[in-house]
């Protein structure tokens, strides 16, 4: 997370939802991710407009931020383009932190949640605390 | 060498740090608030503008800071003259790169002026409530315009001969002194 430095912020934001800085969040992450899809595939908003049988228009507010995305519209973009949008965690799945950022996933073999060292195959990742799955 | 401008005597502000950028604002000599800071205290607590302001927050100090740096997708043109911010090497312009950030909510109702140095710095001012879709109609928010792009001028001045310079850790004084506080006059 971004450090504030700026005492003003940091009490207009102590006031802030967690769950809008969540939604803030994803939502940017979620535009910025479908523009670069496209730029890696060298489509244009119009040819995917033509492709999802939408009008060039709606596929514009849809990546210029002007629509609040359903799961059944990302599932569609995530068909059309071939690519993941959205990951969330299988049940019995560990997401491991750090920094803010995802950096590998574990099954877990009990029931129990735990924290601790996490070493993964590819390497060793230290003082990562695992977080419980997303329920 | 002293300079009295228009603007005054101000102080460039660190915002928030994070990996990708550095946000700054800036303080008028006496006054309370930042720039920034008086940008945010307009926010009407209750109302339905306060997810808007709070959404945009969010961006600006978080996102951009940590997650995509100084994007310019997520910035609208503003109708300034534009030019990007010259390096000390380059010759003296009097043009400023000024935006407003754009955010990702259905008929977004603010405007936050702001300065895209490079992709890892940027400096926010003030801004407020769109009232209409020509900005020239609103003589406050124009106001709020031209105080903007007259720090921008002055920071971009100030940029060009040598006094700070843009790292990708923030400003910096010619001497390569702390970053922080840094008064331009």
């Amino acid at each position: 997370m971004a450090k504030i430095r700026s005492k003003e912020v940091a009490e207009f934001q102590a006031r802030t939802p967690e769950d809008l800085k969540i939604f803030a969040r994803h939502y940017a992450a979620l535009v910025v991710r479908i523009g670069k899809i496209l730029e890696m595939q060298g489509i244009t908003q119009a040819e995917l407009a033509k492709r999802m049988e939408k009008q060039p228009s709606e596929i514009s507010k849809w990546l210029n931020g002007e629509h609040n995305f359903t799961l059944r519209s990302i599932a569609k973009l995530e068909a059309e383009l071939g690519e993941k949008l959205l990951y969330i965690p299988k049940p019995d799945e560990f997401v491991v932190i750090k920094n803010s950022n995802v950096t590998g996933t574990s099954r877990r073999s009990s029931r129990e949640g735990f924290s601790g060292k996490f070493i993964s195959t590819e390497q060793q990742v230290e003082g990562v605390k695992f977080s419980p799955r997303a329920s | 060498m002293e300079i009295l401008h228009n603007m005054g005597i101000f102080t460039l502000e660190i915002v928030s740090e994070g990996d990708m950028a550095t946000i700054y604002t800036i303080r008028q000599e006496g006054h309370a608030r930042s720039e920034y800071g008086k940008f945010l205290a307009a926010c009407p607590d209750g109302s339905s503008l306060e997810e808007s302001y709070r959404l945009l927050d969010i961006l600006v100090t978080q996102q951009l800071a940590d997650d995509f740096g100084v994007d310019l997708r997520f910035f609208r043109h503003e109708g300034f003259v534009m030019g990007l911010p010259p390096s000390p090497k380059a010759e003296p312009q009097d043009r400023t790169f000024m935006k407003e950030v754009n955010w990702f909510v259905p008929g977004f109702p603010l405007r936050l002026f702001c300065y895209p140095v490079s992709d890892k710095i940027l400096i926010v001012f003030n801004g407020g409530e769109k009232k209409s879709q020509k900005m020239q109609e609103d003589s406050k928010m124009e106001l709020k315009r031209r105080e903007a792009e007259s720090y921008a001028k002055r920071i971009n001045n100030a940029i060009r001969d040598g006094y700070i310079t843009p790292s990708k850790d923030g400003f910096f004084l010619e001497d390569g002194e702390s970053q922080e506080g840094i008064t331009l006059y």
